[in-house]
Protein backbone atom coordinates (compact mmCIF):
# COMPACT_ATOMS: atom_id res chain seq x y z
CA UNK A 1 0.00 0.00 0.00
CA UNK A 2 2.84 2.43 0.86
CA UNK A 3 4.34 1.73 -2.58
CA UNK A 4 1.08 2.53 -4.32
CA UNK A 5 0.69 5.78 -2.36
CA UNK A 6 4.23 6.92 -3.15
CA UNK A 7 3.74 6.18 -6.85
CA UNK A 8 0.45 8.10 -6.80
CA UNK A 9 2.38 11.15 -5.61
CA UNK A 10 5.05 10.52 -8.23
CA UNK A 11 2.39 10.55 -10.96
CA UNK A 12 1.54 14.17 -10.11
CA UNK A 13 5.07 15.30 -10.97
CA UNK A 14 5.20 17.73 -13.86
CA UNK A 15 1.43 17.84 -14.33
CA UNK A 16 -0.61 21.02 -14.75
CA UNK A 17 -2.71 20.03 -11.77
CA UNK A 18 0.11 21.32 -9.55
CA UNK A 19 -0.72 24.87 -10.73
CA UNK A 20 -4.29 24.29 -9.58
CA UNK A 21 -2.93 23.16 -6.22
CA UNK A 22 -0.92 26.37 -6.05
CA UNK A 23 -4.04 28.37 -6.85
CA UNK A 24 -5.82 26.44 -4.10
CA UNK A 25 -3.14 27.54 -1.63
CA UNK A 26 -3.17 31.19 -2.63
CA UNK A 27 -6.83 32.03 -3.16
CA UNK A 28 -7.94 32.23 0.46
CA UNK A 29 -4.96 34.19 1.89
CA UNK A 30 -5.08 36.59 -1.05
CA UNK A 31 -8.81 37.15 -0.49
CA UNK A 32 -8.22 37.69 3.24
CA UNK A 33 -5.51 40.21 2.49
CA UNK A 34 -7.66 41.97 -0.08
CA UNK A 35 -10.65 42.26 2.27
CA UNK A 36 -8.52 43.04 5.33
CA UNK A 37 -6.36 45.82 3.93
CA UNK A 38 -9.16 48.40 4.28
CA UNK A 39 -10.13 47.48 7.83
CA UNK A 40 -9.19 50.25 10.24
CA UNK A 41 -10.58 48.90 13.54
CA UNK A 42 -8.57 46.39 15.69
CA UNK A 43 -8.39 43.28 13.59
CA UNK A 44 -8.23 39.86 15.30
CA UNK A 45 -6.35 36.93 13.78
CA UNK A 46 -9.27 34.50 13.76
CA UNK A 47 -11.62 36.99 12.16
CA UNK A 48 -9.01 37.79 9.54
CA UNK A 49 -8.40 34.15 8.64
CA UNK A 50 -12.00 33.02 8.51
CA UNK A 51 -13.71 36.07 7.00
CA UNK A 52 -13.55 34.68 3.46
CA UNK A 53 -13.72 30.99 4.30
CA UNK A 54 -17.42 30.69 3.46
CA UNK A 55 -16.69 31.52 -0.15
CA UNK A 56 -13.84 29.03 -0.31
CA UNK A 57 -15.84 26.26 1.31
CA UNK A 58 -18.96 26.82 -0.76
CA UNK A 59 -17.42 27.43 -4.15
CA UNK A 60 -13.67 27.54 -4.59
CA UNK A 61 -12.47 24.53 -2.64
CA UNK A 62 -15.10 22.11 -4.00
CA UNK A 63 -14.12 23.15 -7.53
CA UNK A 64 -10.37 23.03 -6.91
CA UNK A 65 -10.40 19.86 -4.85
CA UNK A 66 -12.88 18.33 -7.28
CA UNK A 67 -10.52 19.08 -10.18
CA UNK A 68 -7.58 17.55 -8.34
CA UNK A 69 -9.61 14.52 -7.26
CA UNK A 70 -11.09 13.80 -10.68
CA UNK A 71 -7.63 14.21 -12.21
CA UNK A 72 -6.23 11.63 -9.78
CA UNK A 73 -9.18 9.28 -10.30
CA UNK A 74 -9.47 9.53 -14.10
CA UNK A 75 -5.74 9.37 -14.76
CA UNK A 76 -5.50 5.64 -15.45
CA UNK A 77 -8.61 5.61 -17.61
CA UNK A 78 -7.52 8.58 -19.72
CA UNK A 79 -3.96 7.34 -20.20
CA UNK A 80 -5.04 3.70 -20.46
CA UNK A 81 -2.53 2.68 -17.82
CA UNK A 82 -4.79 0.44 -15.73
CA UNK A 83 -3.45 -2.55 -17.65
CA UNK A 84 0.14 -1.72 -16.64
CA UNK A 85 -0.90 -1.78 -12.99
CA UNK A 86 -3.28 -4.73 -13.01
CA UNK A 87 -0.70 -7.05 -14.56
CA UNK A 88 1.74 -6.42 -11.69
CA UNK A 89 -0.87 -6.97 -10.09
CA UNK A 90 -1.90 -3.89 -8.13
CA UNK A 91 -5.18 -4.52 -6.31
CA UNK A 92 -8.09 -2.48 -7.59
CA UNK A 93 -9.31 -1.58 -4.10
CA UNK A 94 -5.79 -0.77 -2.86
CA UNK A 95 -5.37 1.51 -5.85
CA UNK A 96 -8.50 3.60 -5.19
CA UNK A 97 -7.88 3.72 -1.45
CA UNK A 98 -4.38 5.01 -2.20
CA UNK A 99 -5.85 7.63 -4.50
CA UNK A 100 -8.26 8.69 -1.77
CA UNK A 101 -5.40 8.93 0.70
CA UNK A 102 -3.38 11.05 -1.73
CA UNK A 103 -6.39 13.30 -2.29
CA UNK A 104 -6.83 13.70 1.48
CA UNK A 105 -3.16 14.59 1.94
CA UNK A 106 -3.26 17.05 -0.97
CA UNK A 107 -6.40 18.71 0.44
CA UNK A 108 -4.95 18.94 3.94
CA UNK A 109 -1.67 20.19 2.48
CA UNK A 110 -3.44 22.93 0.56
CA UNK A 111 -5.59 24.00 3.50
CA UNK A 112 -2.54 23.99 5.77
CA UNK A 113 -0.42 26.06 3.36
CA UNK A 114 -3.36 28.32 2.71
CA UNK A 115 -3.62 28.97 6.43
CA UNK A 116 0.11 29.52 6.87
CA UNK A 117 0.12 32.09 4.07
CA UNK A 118 -2.40 34.13 6.07
CA UNK A 119 0.57 35.20 8.16
CA UNK A 120 0.97 37.92 5.56
CA UNK A 121 -1.92 39.57 7.44
CA UNK A 122 0.54 40.61 10.16
CA UNK A 123 1.89 43.21 7.74
CA UNK A 124 -1.50 44.95 7.59
CA UNK A 125 -1.76 45.06 11.37
CA UNK A 126 -3.69 41.92 12.28
CA UNK A 127 -3.35 41.04 15.99
CA UNK A 128 -1.58 37.70 16.14
CA UNK A 129 -1.42 35.29 19.09
CA UNK A 130 -0.26 31.68 19.20
CA UNK A 131 -3.43 30.56 20.92
CA UNK A 132 -5.65 32.05 18.22
CA UNK A 133 -3.30 30.75 15.57
CA UNK A 134 -3.80 27.18 16.79
CA UNK A 135 -7.58 27.65 16.90
CA UNK A 136 -7.57 28.91 13.32
CA UNK A 137 -5.38 26.02 12.21
CA UNK A 138 -7.85 23.60 13.72
CA UNK A 139 -10.73 25.25 11.83
CA UNK A 140 -8.84 25.13 8.53
CA UNK A 141 -7.77 21.50 8.87
CA UNK A 142 -11.24 20.43 9.99
CA UNK A 143 -12.82 22.21 7.03
CA UNK A 144 -10.24 20.55 4.75
CA UNK A 145 -11.03 17.13 6.18
CA UNK A 146 -14.78 17.70 5.85
CA UNK A 147 -14.40 19.00 2.29
CA UNK A 148 -12.61 15.75 1.50
CA UNK A 149 -15.61 13.81 2.86
CA UNK A 150 -17.98 16.10 0.96
CA UNK A 151 -16.11 15.37 -2.29
CA UNK A 152 -16.45 11.59 -1.97
CA UNK A 153 -19.76 11.48 -3.95
CA UNK A 154 -17.99 13.19 -6.87
CA UNK A 155 -15.19 10.62 -6.75
CA UNK A 156 -17.77 7.84 -6.69
CA UNK A 157 -19.57 9.22 -9.76
CA UNK A 158 -16.22 9.72 -11.50
CA UNK A 159 -15.25 6.11 -10.91
CA UNK A 160 -18.67 4.73 -11.83
CA UNK A 161 -19.21 6.78 -14.96
CA UNK A 162 -15.95 5.59 -16.56
CA UNK A 163 -15.92 8.83 -18.54
CA UNK A 164 -13.10 11.24 -19.14
CA UNK A 165 -11.84 14.17 -17.13
CA UNK A 166 -14.23 16.77 -18.56
CA UNK A 167 -17.40 14.90 -17.62
CA UNK A 168 -16.12 14.51 -14.07
CA UNK A 169 -15.22 18.18 -13.93
CA UNK A 170 -18.79 19.06 -15.01
CA UNK A 171 -20.13 16.81 -12.24
CA UNK A 172 -17.89 18.66 -9.77
CA UNK A 173 -19.12 22.07 -10.86
CA UNK A 174 -22.77 21.02 -10.81
CA UNK A 175 -22.29 19.58 -7.32
CA UNK A 176 -20.66 22.81 -6.12
CA UNK A 177 -23.41 24.88 -7.75
CA UNK A 178 -26.22 22.85 -6.16
CA UNK A 179 -24.51 23.26 -2.79
CA UNK A 180 -24.22 26.99 -3.32
CA UNK A 181 -27.87 27.57 -4.17
CA UNK A 182 -28.78 25.17 -1.36
CA UNK A 183 -27.93 27.83 1.23
CA UNK A 184 -31.30 29.49 0.49
CA UNK A 185 -33.14 26.34 1.53
CA UNK A 186 -33.16 25.55 5.29
CA UNK A 187 -33.94 21.93 4.46
CA UNK A 188 -31.06 21.47 1.99
CA UNK A 189 -28.73 23.41 4.30
CA UNK A 190 -29.28 20.71 6.90
CA UNK A 191 -28.36 17.83 4.64
CA UNK A 192 -25.99 18.95 1.88
CA UNK A 193 -22.41 18.06 2.85
CA UNK A 194 -20.70 21.22 1.62
CA UNK A 195 -23.09 23.53 3.52
CA UNK A 196 -22.75 21.29 6.55
CA UNK A 197 -19.03 22.14 6.66
CA UNK A 198 -19.88 25.78 7.41
CA UNK A 199 -22.10 24.79 10.31
CA UNK A 200 -19.78 22.14 11.76
CA UNK A 201 -16.76 24.47 11.54
CA UNK A 202 -18.82 27.32 13.00
CA UNK A 203 -18.25 29.71 10.12
CA UNK A 204 -20.98 32.26 10.63
CA UNK A 205 -20.18 34.93 8.06
CA UNK A 206 -23.35 33.93 6.18
CA UNK A 207 -26.65 33.83 8.02
CA UNK A 208 -27.87 30.45 6.86
CA UNK A 209 -31.08 29.04 8.32
CA UNK A 210 -31.30 25.34 9.08
CA UNK A 211 -34.41 23.17 9.48
CA UNK A 212 -32.76 20.73 11.84
CA UNK A 213 -30.14 20.76 14.60
CA UNK A 214 -26.44 20.38 13.75
CA UNK A 215 -26.49 16.67 14.57
CA UNK A 216 -28.51 16.17 11.38
CA UNK A 217 -25.75 17.85 9.37
CA UNK A 218 -23.18 15.58 11.00
CA UNK A 219 -25.24 12.43 10.46
CA UNK A 220 -26.07 13.40 6.86
CA UNK A 221 -22.41 14.02 6.09
CA UNK A 222 -21.34 10.76 7.72
CA UNK A 223 -23.96 8.76 5.80
CA UNK A 224 -23.17 10.41 2.44
CA UNK A 225 -19.44 9.93 3.04
CA UNK A 226 -19.83 6.30 4.08
CA UNK A 227 -22.18 5.39 1.23
CA UNK A 228 -19.84 7.08 -1.24
CA UNK A 229 -16.85 5.22 0.19
CA UNK A 230 -18.66 1.89 -0.11
CA UNK A 231 -19.67 2.86 -3.64
CA UNK A 232 -16.07 3.75 -4.51
CA UNK A 233 -14.84 0.37 -3.26
CA UNK A 234 -17.61 -1.40 -5.21
CA UNK A 235 -16.81 0.55 -8.39
CA UNK A 236 -13.10 -0.18 -7.92
CA UNK A 237 -13.77 -3.91 -7.82
CA UNK A 238 -15.62 -3.63 -11.11
CA UNK A 239 -12.83 -1.75 -12.86
CA UNK A 240 -11.59 -3.38 -16.05
CA UNK A 241 -8.40 -2.36 -17.78
CA UNK B 1 4.66 -26.15 -19.83
CA UNK B 2 4.69 -22.46 -18.90
CA UNK B 3 1.22 -21.67 -20.16
CA UNK B 4 -1.75 -23.77 -21.04
CA UNK B 5 -5.28 -22.66 -21.73
CA UNK B 6 -8.10 -25.14 -21.48
CA UNK B 7 -11.30 -24.35 -23.34
CA UNK B 8 -10.74 -20.63 -22.90
CA UNK B 9 -13.84 -18.77 -24.04
CA UNK B 10 -14.94 -15.16 -24.00
CA UNK B 11 -18.42 -14.20 -25.06
CA UNK B 12 -19.84 -10.67 -25.42
CA UNK B 13 -23.59 -11.02 -25.63
CA UNK B 14 -24.13 -13.38 -28.51
CA UNK B 15 -20.72 -12.79 -30.04
CA UNK B 16 -17.91 -15.22 -29.32
CA UNK B 17 -14.61 -13.33 -29.20
CA UNK B 18 -12.62 -16.41 -28.19
CA UNK B 19 -14.00 -19.90 -28.37
CA UNK B 20 -12.72 -23.04 -26.68
CA UNK B 21 -9.08 -22.08 -27.07
CA UNK B 22 -6.41 -24.59 -26.08
CA UNK B 23 -2.89 -23.32 -26.47
CA UNK B 24 0.31 -24.80 -25.09
CA UNK B 25 3.43 -22.72 -24.53
CA UNK B 26 6.48 -24.79 -23.68
CA UNK B 27 9.30 -23.60 -21.44
CA UNK B 28 12.14 -21.84 -23.25
CA UNK B 29 10.29 -21.67 -26.56
CA UNK B 30 8.97 -18.78 -28.60
CA UNK B 31 5.26 -19.25 -29.28
CA UNK B 32 3.73 -17.17 -32.03
CA UNK B 33 0.02 -16.45 -31.84
CA UNK B 34 -0.87 -15.63 -35.40
CA UNK B 35 -4.18 -14.32 -36.60
CA UNK B 36 -5.84 -11.58 -38.55
CA UNK B 37 -6.95 -8.36 -36.89
CA UNK B 38 -9.93 -9.10 -34.66
CA UNK B 39 -9.19 -12.82 -34.53
CA UNK B 40 -9.12 -12.83 -30.71
CA UNK B 41 -5.38 -12.58 -29.98
CA UNK B 42 -5.54 -9.60 -27.63
CA UNK B 43 -8.66 -10.92 -25.87
CA UNK B 44 -6.79 -14.17 -25.26
CA UNK B 45 -3.77 -12.34 -23.83
CA UNK B 46 -5.99 -10.13 -21.67
CA UNK B 47 -7.63 -13.23 -20.21
CA UNK B 48 -4.24 -14.84 -19.59
CA UNK B 49 -3.09 -11.72 -17.73
CA UNK B 50 -6.25 -11.48 -15.63
CA UNK B 51 -7.40 -8.22 -17.20
CA UNK B 52 -10.59 -9.88 -18.31
CA UNK B 53 -12.57 -12.76 -16.86
CA UNK B 54 -13.09 -15.68 -19.22
CA UNK B 55 -16.70 -16.68 -19.81
CA UNK B 56 -15.51 -20.27 -19.62
CA UNK B 57 -12.27 -22.20 -19.46
CA UNK B 58 -9.05 -22.14 -17.51
CA UNK B 59 -5.62 -20.56 -17.66
CA UNK B 60 -2.78 -22.67 -16.27
CA UNK B 61 0.36 -20.63 -15.58
CA UNK B 62 3.55 -22.37 -14.46
CA UNK B 63 1.53 -25.49 -13.81
CA UNK B 64 -1.02 -23.82 -11.55
CA UNK B 65 -4.57 -22.85 -12.35
CA UNK B 66 -4.94 -19.10 -12.23
CA UNK B 67 -7.97 -18.02 -10.27
CA UNK B 68 -6.88 -14.68 -8.83
CA UNK B 69 -3.75 -12.96 -10.20
CA UNK B 70 -0.97 -13.13 -7.63
CA UNK B 71 2.20 -11.09 -7.37
CA UNK B 72 4.22 -14.26 -6.96
CA UNK B 73 3.02 -15.55 -10.33
CA UNK B 74 2.91 -12.25 -12.23
CA UNK B 75 6.42 -11.29 -11.09
CA UNK B 76 7.59 -14.13 -13.34
CA UNK B 77 5.80 -12.59 -16.31
CA UNK B 78 6.51 -9.45 -18.30
CA UNK B 79 3.81 -8.30 -20.66
CA UNK B 80 3.11 -5.65 -23.23
CA UNK B 81 -0.56 -5.60 -24.10
CA UNK B 82 -1.97 -3.71 -27.08
CA UNK B 83 -0.64 -0.20 -27.59
CA UNK B 84 1.79 0.83 -24.87
CA UNK B 85 0.39 3.31 -22.35
CA UNK B 86 2.26 5.66 -20.07
CA UNK B 87 1.88 8.74 -17.90
CA UNK B 88 2.59 11.27 -20.60
CA UNK B 89 3.68 14.08 -18.28
CA UNK B 90 6.44 11.90 -16.83
CA UNK B 91 9.81 10.94 -18.28
CA UNK B 92 10.60 7.46 -19.58
CA UNK B 93 12.66 6.84 -16.49
CA UNK B 94 9.87 8.01 -14.12
CA UNK B 95 7.36 5.75 -15.85
CA UNK B 96 9.61 2.76 -15.38
CA UNK B 97 10.33 3.80 -11.78
CA UNK B 98 6.59 3.68 -11.00
CA UNK B 99 6.32 0.11 -12.27
CA UNK B 100 9.59 -0.86 -10.56
CA UNK B 101 8.39 0.52 -7.23
CA UNK B 102 5.04 -1.25 -7.52
CA UNK B 103 6.74 -4.55 -8.29
CA UNK B 104 9.05 -3.90 -5.37
CA UNK B 105 11.72 -6.29 -6.47
CA UNK B 106 13.93 -4.30 -8.79
CA UNK B 107 17.67 -4.03 -8.75
CA UNK B 108 18.96 -0.44 -8.72
CA UNK B 109 20.14 -0.44 -12.32
CA UNK B 110 17.12 -2.31 -13.72
CA UNK B 111 15.69 0.83 -15.32
CA UNK B 112 18.93 1.82 -17.04
CA UNK B 113 19.56 -1.75 -18.18
CA UNK B 114 16.11 -2.14 -19.69
CA UNK B 115 16.30 1.23 -21.46
CA UNK B 116 19.67 0.25 -22.90
CA UNK B 117 18.20 -3.04 -24.05
CA UNK B 118 15.75 -1.18 -26.29
CA UNK B 119 18.18 1.59 -27.27
CA UNK B 120 16.43 4.31 -25.30
CA UNK B 121 19.25 5.00 -22.85
CA UNK B 122 19.69 8.54 -24.20
CA UNK B 123 15.99 9.34 -23.94
CA UNK B 124 15.41 8.45 -20.32
CA UNK B 125 14.95 12.07 -19.18
CA UNK B 126 12.59 12.93 -22.02
CA UNK B 127 8.87 13.19 -21.28
CA UNK B 128 6.85 10.41 -22.84
CA UNK B 129 4.51 12.90 -24.53
CA UNK B 130 7.48 13.78 -26.77
CA UNK B 131 7.97 10.15 -27.81
CA UNK B 132 7.04 8.76 -31.22
CA UNK B 133 4.88 5.63 -31.43
CA UNK B 134 7.97 3.53 -32.13
CA UNK B 135 9.74 4.92 -29.07
CA UNK B 136 6.69 4.22 -26.94
CA UNK B 137 6.63 0.67 -28.25
CA UNK B 138 10.27 0.23 -27.22
CA UNK B 139 9.54 1.73 -23.82
CA UNK B 140 6.65 -0.70 -23.43
CA UNK B 141 9.00 -3.57 -24.18
CA UNK B 142 11.51 -2.17 -21.67
CA UNK B 143 8.71 -2.08 -19.10
CA UNK B 144 7.87 -5.70 -19.81
CA UNK B 145 11.49 -6.84 -19.56
CA UNK B 146 12.66 -4.66 -16.68
CA UNK B 147 12.23 -7.28 -13.96
CA UNK B 148 13.88 -10.01 -16.06
CA UNK B 149 10.79 -12.21 -16.29
CA UNK B 150 11.05 -15.85 -17.29
CA UNK B 151 7.86 -15.60 -19.37
CA UNK B 152 7.41 -12.67 -21.74
CA UNK B 153 4.10 -11.87 -23.42
CA UNK B 154 4.24 -9.35 -26.24
CA UNK B 155 1.09 -8.34 -28.06
CA UNK B 156 1.98 -7.05 -31.54
CA UNK B 157 5.34 -5.71 -30.30
CA UNK B 158 6.58 -4.36 -33.61
CA UNK B 159 3.60 -2.08 -34.24
CA UNK B 160 4.83 1.38 -35.17
CA UNK B 161 8.47 0.36 -35.40
CA UNK B 162 10.63 1.12 -38.41
CA UNK B 163 12.40 -1.77 -40.19
CA UNK B 164 15.55 -1.30 -38.10
CA UNK B 165 13.47 -1.31 -34.93
CA UNK B 166 11.63 -4.44 -36.04
CA UNK B 167 14.93 -6.18 -36.67
CA UNK B 168 16.24 -5.11 -33.24
CA UNK B 169 13.17 -6.39 -31.44
CA UNK B 170 13.27 -9.64 -33.39
CA UNK B 171 16.91 -10.19 -32.43
CA UNK B 172 16.17 -9.22 -28.84
CA UNK B 173 13.39 -11.77 -28.56
CA UNK B 174 15.57 -14.50 -30.07
CA UNK B 175 18.41 -13.56 -27.73
CA UNK B 176 16.18 -13.61 -24.64
CA UNK B 177 14.97 -17.03 -25.63
CA UNK B 178 18.34 -18.53 -26.53
CA UNK B 179 20.66 -16.85 -24.01
CA UNK B 180 18.38 -16.36 -21.02
CA UNK B 181 16.08 -19.30 -21.61
CA UNK B 182 13.03 -17.05 -21.47
CA UNK B 183 9.72 -18.32 -22.74
CA UNK B 184 8.02 -15.92 -25.13
CA UNK B 185 4.42 -15.63 -26.30
CA UNK B 186 4.23 -13.16 -29.13
CA UNK B 187 1.12 -12.23 -31.05
CA UNK B 188 1.06 -10.79 -34.52
CA UNK B 189 -0.97 -10.58 -37.68
CA UNK B 190 2.17 -10.58 -39.79
CA UNK B 191 3.21 -14.05 -40.85
CA UNK B 192 6.78 -13.17 -41.83
CA UNK B 193 7.37 -11.68 -38.40
CA UNK B 194 6.20 -14.75 -36.52
CA UNK B 195 7.93 -17.10 -38.96
CA UNK B 196 11.32 -15.60 -38.14
CA UNK B 197 10.98 -15.81 -34.38
CA UNK B 198 8.66 -18.59 -33.32
CA UNK B 199 9.39 -22.22 -32.53
CA UNK B 200 5.70 -23.01 -32.37
CA UNK B 201 2.79 -21.25 -34.01
CA UNK B 202 -0.80 -21.13 -32.89
CA UNK B 203 -3.06 -19.96 -35.67
CA UNK B 204 -6.19 -18.24 -34.46
CA UNK B 205 -9.13 -17.37 -36.66
CA UNK B 206 -12.51 -16.00 -35.57
CA UNK B 207 -11.66 -16.75 -31.96
CA UNK B 208 -10.82 -20.40 -32.57
CA UNK B 209 -7.45 -22.11 -32.59
CA UNK B 210 -7.25 -23.36 -36.16
CA UNK B 211 -3.96 -25.15 -35.75
CA UNK B 212 -1.03 -25.37 -33.37
CA UNK B 213 2.16 -26.77 -34.77
CA UNK B 214 5.91 -26.48 -34.63
CA UNK B 215 7.80 -24.40 -37.13
CA UNK B 216 9.56 -27.58 -38.32
CA UNK B 217 6.19 -29.18 -39.01
CA UNK B 218 5.02 -26.11 -40.91
CA UNK B 219 8.16 -26.11 -42.99
CA UNK B 220 7.77 -29.83 -43.65
CA UNK B 221 4.22 -29.30 -44.78
CA UNK B 222 5.28 -26.52 -47.08
CA UNK B 223 8.33 -28.05 -48.73
CA UNK B 224 8.71 -27.89 -52.47
CA UNK B 225 7.91 -31.20 -54.14
CA UNK B 226 7.24 -32.88 -57.42
CA UNK B 227 3.89 -34.55 -57.64
CA UNK B 228 3.73 -37.68 -59.77
CA UNK B 229 0.73 -39.75 -60.85
CA UNK B 230 1.69 -43.31 -61.81
CA UNK B 231 -0.23 -46.38 -62.94
CA UNK B 232 1.37 -48.85 -60.49
CA UNK B 233 2.57 -47.54 -57.15
CA UNK B 234 3.88 -50.87 -55.79
CA UNK B 235 6.32 -51.27 -58.66
CA UNK B 236 7.24 -47.59 -58.76
CA UNK B 237 8.64 -47.42 -55.21
CA UNK B 238 11.46 -49.98 -55.63
CA UNK B 239 12.51 -48.34 -58.87
CA UNK B 240 12.69 -44.91 -57.17
CA UNK B 241 14.61 -46.24 -54.20
CA UNK B 242 16.97 -48.71 -55.80
CA UNK B 243 17.23 -47.54 -59.37
CA UNK B 244 17.22 -43.79 -58.78
CA UNK B 245 18.23 -43.45 -55.08
CA UNK B 246 15.22 -41.30 -54.34
CA UNK B 247 14.24 -41.87 -50.72
CA UNK B 248 12.59 -38.61 -49.62
CA UNK B 249 9.03 -39.03 -50.82
CA UNK B 250 5.50 -39.40 -49.51
CA UNK B 251 2.80 -41.68 -50.90
CA UNK B 252 -0.54 -39.87 -51.11
CA UNK B 253 -2.64 -42.79 -52.45
CA UNK B 254 -2.18 -45.78 -54.75
CA UNK B 255 -1.65 -43.50 -57.75
CA UNK B 256 -0.10 -40.31 -56.44
CA UNK B 257 3.09 -39.48 -54.58
CA UNK B 258 5.11 -36.45 -53.58
CA UNK B 259 8.87 -36.47 -54.17
CA UNK B 260 10.74 -33.93 -52.06
CA UNK B 261 14.11 -34.50 -53.74
CA UNK B 262 13.30 -31.95 -56.41
CA UNK B 263 16.92 -31.86 -57.58
CA UNK B 264 16.47 -35.42 -58.94
CA UNK B 265 16.58 -35.93 -62.73
CA UNK B 266 12.88 -36.37 -63.54
CA UNK B 267 13.58 -37.01 -67.22
CA UNK B 268 15.48 -40.05 -66.07
CA UNK B 269 12.68 -40.97 -63.60
CA UNK B 270 10.11 -40.82 -66.40
CA UNK B 271 12.31 -42.80 -68.80
CA UNK B 272 13.01 -45.55 -66.27
CA UNK B 273 9.37 -45.92 -65.24
CA UNK B 274 8.28 -46.07 -68.89
CA UNK B 275 10.96 -48.66 -69.56
CA UNK B 276 9.35 -50.77 -66.79
CA UNK B 277 5.95 -50.28 -68.39
CA UNK B 278 4.67 -47.98 -65.64
CA UNK B 279 2.48 -45.24 -66.98
CA UNK B 280 3.25 -41.65 -65.79
CA UNK B 281 0.31 -39.36 -66.38
CA UNK B 282 1.52 -36.33 -64.37
CA UNK B 283 4.78 -34.81 -63.22
CA UNK B 284 4.39 -31.33 -61.75
CA UNK B 285 6.49 -29.09 -59.55
CA UNK B 286 4.70 -27.65 -56.50
CA UNK B 287 6.23 -24.77 -54.62
CA UNK B 288 4.94 -24.68 -51.06
CA UNK B 289 3.74 -21.22 -50.15
CA UNK B 290 3.53 -20.50 -46.46
CA UNK B 291 1.37 -17.44 -46.99
CA UNK B 292 -1.18 -19.42 -48.97
CA UNK B 293 -1.09 -22.13 -46.34
CA UNK B 294 -2.03 -19.66 -43.60
CA UNK B 295 -4.66 -18.04 -45.77
CA UNK B 296 -6.21 -21.44 -46.22
CA UNK B 297 -6.15 -22.10 -42.48
CA UNK B 298 -7.49 -18.75 -41.40
CA UNK B 299 -10.05 -18.83 -44.19
CA UNK B 300 -9.33 -15.23 -45.01
CA UNK B 301 -8.28 -13.06 -47.85
CA UNK B 302 -5.11 -12.02 -46.16
CA UNK B 303 -3.27 -12.62 -42.93
CA UNK B 304 -2.10 -9.02 -42.98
Amino acid sequence: MANIISTEFRKLKGSNILWICLAGCLILPVMSLFVGKNVTRPYEWLEYCTQSMWMSILLLWPCIFGLIGTYIFTRERIENTYKNLFIIPVGRVSLVLSKLFVLLIVILGITFLSYILNIAGIFIGVNFSLNKFMQGLETYLLSGLLTFVAMLPVMFITLMSKKGFLVSVCVTFIYAFISFIGIWSPMLSSVLPIISILRICNITALSIRYSFPMSVNIISMAIIGLVSLIGIIYAAKKQEA
Amino acid sequence: MVLETIGLTKQYGTQLAVSDLNIHVKKGKVYGLLGRNGAGKTTTIRMIMGLMRPTKGEVILFGEKMTVPTKQCFNRIGALIETPAFYENLTASDNLRIIADLRGTQSKDAIDKSLTLVSLENEKSKKVKQFSLGMKQRLGIAMALMHEPEFIILDEPTNGLDPVGIQQIRLLIKRLSVEKGATVLISSHILSEIEQMADTIGIIGQGRLVDELSMDEIKRRNRHYVKMTVSDMSRTIPILEKGLHITDFEIINDKELKIYQIEANFEEVNRLLNKNEIGVSEISLNKGNLEEYFLKLTGGVSVG
